[in-house]
């Protein structure tokens, strides 16, 4: 089957681009891993059918976020020379949490039947039912989520603000 | 819906087929005639000083910080257009005042990030530079990089 | 459609708060950040008009309301008057603050704006009946906390109290919300109820283990029990010490609230004679017993090697929510009301005792408890004041803190968890022991300086007013635990 090989091909691309990032010393290679990772999450979604979500993916996370990130790395102060420190930390305590996260995923998705999958289409396009939804059953979520928006913006603005940008018309 | 996506990564495919091809080609193709001259990095015909690697200035990060915002804020009223015209037929004009409210709420915060001049690139980087000690006649003069930062962008030609 | 106009009077409380922040933000503009006392007024106008809306309308009887997404009932009612309480005196407080309003300081206004962003997102919080409210609200008190903690910018101490919280906030966010993935990818439900109905059915297994144990990450962040307490005394003593006051009360307040409409409202039946019982073979209720155990363990014991009084009164807090665990793990509605008991008065008496560290910020030298030495000469008032605050931290007679304490460890015993009851018991012995080392510095170690030290006025009227409920309710709780009962009715008997 053609759509498993690809499959395969994106699932190895985040895998192998998410332990670049995780293992690079390079902040720059670092930034550039997330990019195909993410990437590769993007194509998961849509092998599971939810478009918008891909979109979603591609827009606030590859166009928006990485970009973040990457204008992040650029202002620190001599990138090149900046060594990250990736070494293992209370290696014996990271172990047992590691082992017990993967014991519990690997059981849990071999032993499970999952009931919500009967209430989904994966044929169909998402993104008119979720204009739907903003507007019947999850209309307070989505204006309770404009509101959280403007609180992050203002937070961003007041830790990123230059502290003369206040007194700045007496200039 | 996945056949559609088909033509998505067969674009994809071709796209990076052309790179690599194009890389490939050309590597075959070209004489191989190394001189130290042109393995020097090309600006505009001056050597190239410093690194590339070159500090950016804070406000790009302020900037993309609210692009970020608004995007998120685009992303939810995607769905909203797509399924405006069929929620006008059962929820008549409330489909577009939820939306007008949400927008509302989102002008106010770029009334806010406008008000407290977050948005003004100029007047932050006299307020901030303009300050510091420095000669008249070095910020009067067009190539001078402000105090402890390395001007982007000038020198791309 | 199913935003109907009704809803709204049921929803009035939270809607004022809501507009409350945007007019704040709004009257800030306005006066371009000149007239702090714009959005500081507004906010006090706000709480009030929200205070007199909400107990002008008690609700009677539970409504699910916007599209099933909140549930205002008795148990709402309550967090709800609690939450604008601790809203309003920590806008006081904030007030005549020098950290918060000083000179140097910058944001005043958006403080003010914060806060009510703060208490809207926590009583929504309490409110939630669905894993997407869920995790909205949980969200926004989170991003404004973290902006909260990082408010005095250019403090190194600041930056980094709130870095970590971002950090701390952000992977246990990721965390909880994967686990409310599987519950919905269980059950098919994001409400509370149907994630019930799904689970009926007996679908348990390792994904609910997983969902479970995930959710419980995300929450005990959020009210900092043991794994995830490490953010906890550093955010404490970084912030402003009116922001760390608020965060002892509100956001963990409000994970409480939310911990326990999530499990007693999704996973646990109530099998018509009045007893609850899981829905599920998952024990989640001994899971949570080990971290009540581990929390007020583990807090008393990092309490005791402090000398700085915040870093104290964080481990303090931390120890106090071990203690209210063992009210929520019994699966009673006896043991609920003695976390609703307890949590009130827990937040009067952590903001009286954090009040004290306000009303002497920038007074006295420092914030050891060395610094505090003498205080019951300079200034017997406060003194004795703290003196109150901290017997009742510890659990004595004649304070709301005892009271609360007995229901507790009643509460544990009645259910047959005895090792915890008498684990709570010692631990309170062991708190007695750090408390008394603040009360030692004040009343028996000579001061360096004399005189007064000189505190703002609003502060010691509000000490006073934090003060006599403490008192009261240590002699008269019978109203405050009717009031708990009562609004666990609808809560409890509605499934």
């Amino acid at each position: 089957m053609i759509s498993t090989v690809i499959w395969c091909l994106f699932a190895g691309m985040t895998v192998m681009a998410a332990l670049a990032v995780a293992t690079s010393k390079n902040v720059v290679h670092c930034g550039f891993g997330l990019l195909f990772s993410l990437l590769g999450v993007c194509a998961m979604y849509v092998f599971l059918g939810a478009d918008f979500l891909a979109a979603t993916q591609v827009i606030v996370y590859v166009g928006g976020i990485l970009v973040l990130i990457l204008f992040g790395v650029m202002m620190t102060h001599r990138i090149t020379a900046t060594d990250l420190k990736s070494e293992l930390v209370q290696p014996v305590a990271a172990l047992i949490a590691a082992v017990a996260i993967l014991v519990l995923s690997v059981g849990m998705i071999l032993e499970q039947v999952w009931p919500a999958k009967e209430h989904l289409d994966p044929i169909t396009p998402t993104t008119h039912a979720f204009g739907v939804s903003f507007l019947t059953d999850y209309l307070f979520p989505f204006e309770f989520a404009s509101v959280l928006l403007l609180v992050a913006l203002i937070g961003a603005a007041m830790f990123t603000r230059d502290s003369a940008g206040e007194d700045s018309d007496h200039v | 819906m996945l056949i559609q996506f088909a033509t998505v990564f067969v674009f994809l495919c071709l796209g990076l087929g052309f790179v690599v091809v194009s890389q490939v080609i050309s590597h075959l193709i070209r004489p191989h005639n190394l001189h130290p001259a042109k393995q020097t990095v090309y600006e505009c015909g001056e050597d190239a000083e410093g690194s590339p690697w070159i500090q950016f200035n804070v406000r790009f990060y302020l900037i993309a910080l609210f692009f970020i915002v608004f995007d998120v804020e685009i992303i939810f009223m995607l769905p909203w257009a797509v399924a405006f015209n069929d929620m006008l037929k059962t929820l008549g004009a409330f489909a577009f005042w939820e939306m007008a409210f949400f927008i509302t709420i989102l002008a106010l915060g770029l009334a806010y990030v406008w008000s407290k001049g977050d948005l003004e690139w100029v007047k932050g980087l006299q307020s901030r530079d303009l300050r510091e000690v420095r000669p008249l006649s070095v910020l009067t003069s067009k190539d001078a990089a402000p105090h402890g930062r390395v001007k982007v962008s000038e020198h791309g030609g | 459609m199913n935003f109907t106009w009704s809803d709204a009077a049921y929803f009035g409380p939270e809607a004022v708060m809501g507009l409350t922040f945007l007019l704040c933000v709004l009257g800030d503009l306005v006066t371009r950040g000149r007239r702090h006392v714009v959005p500081f007024g507004t906010l006090l106008v706000g709480t009030a008009i929200s205070l007199v809306l909400a107990l002008l309308h008690p609700p009677v009887s539970s409504h699910a309301i916007l599209g099933q997404m909140v549930v205002v009932d008795g148990f709402a009612h309550f967090f709800r008057l609690l939450f604008l309480g601790i809203t309003f005196v920590t806008a006081l407080l904030s007030w005549s603050s020098r950290e918060i309003m000083g000179r140097d300081r910058e944001h005043q206004g958006e403080f003010y704006a914060l806060a009510a962003m703060l208490c809207f997102g926590m009583m929504v919080m309490a409110e939630s009946a669905d894993i997407v409210m869920l995790a909205l609200s949980l969200e926004a008190v989170s991003i404004t906390s973290y902006i909260l903690a990082g408010f005095a910018r250019f403090s190194f101490r600041s930056s980094e109290a709130a870095l970590k919280y971002v950090l701390w906030g952000a992977v246990s966010s990721a965390v909880m919300l994967y686990g409310l993935s599987l519950f919905y990818g269980l059950t098919g439900a994001t409400s509370y109820e149907g994630i019930r109905a799904g689970l009926s059915g007996g679908q348990g297994g390792m994904a609910l283990l997983v969902a479970i144990l995930f959710v419980m990450a995300g929450i005990g962040y959020k009210i900092s029990a043991v794994p995830f307490h490490f953010w906890t005394p550093d955010v404490y003593e970084g912030a402003p010490a009116p922001v760390a006051a608020i965060f002892a009360s509100g956001p963990k307040i409000a994970g409480f609230a939310l911990m326990i409409r999530f499990f007693y409202v999704a996973l646990v039946q109530d099998d018509s004679q009045g007893t609850l019982a899981l829905l599920d073979d998952v024990q989640w209720p001994w899971v949570l017993a080990i971290i009540s155990a581990a929390t007020m363990t583990l807090g008393n014991m990092a309490a005791i090697r402090q000398n700085s009084v915040r870093r104290l009164l964080a481990y303090s807090s931390i120890a106090h929510v071990g203690y209210m665990l063992m009210g929520f793990v019994v699966l009673s509605a006896n043991g609920l009301a003695a976390v609703l008991f307890y949590l009130f008065v827990y937040a009067i008496m952590t903001i009286g005792a954090f009040l004290v560290v306000v009303a002497l910020n920038n007074r006295v030298s420092g914030e050891e408890i060395d610094d505090y030495a003498g205080l019951g000469f300079r200034e017997p008032l406060v003194a004795a004041m703290m003196f109150l605050f901290l017997i009742s931290l510890t659990g004595l007679p004649p304070t709301a803190g005892f009271i609360g304490k007995f229901y507790l460890f009643a509460a544990a015993g009645e259910a047959g968890l005895w090792w915890l009851a008498i684990l709570g018991v010692l631990n309170s012995v062991v708190s007695l022991y750090y408390y008394m080392r603040i009360a030692r510095a004040m009343y028996f170690t000579p001061p360096e300086l004399s005189g007064r030290v000189g505190l703002a006025q609003a502060h010691l009227i509000l000490l006073v007013v934090l003060a006599v409920p403490t008192l009261v309710l240590g002699v008269f709780w019978s109203p405050l635990k009717e009031f708990a009962d009562q609004s666990l009715r609808m809560l409890l008997g509605g499934g």
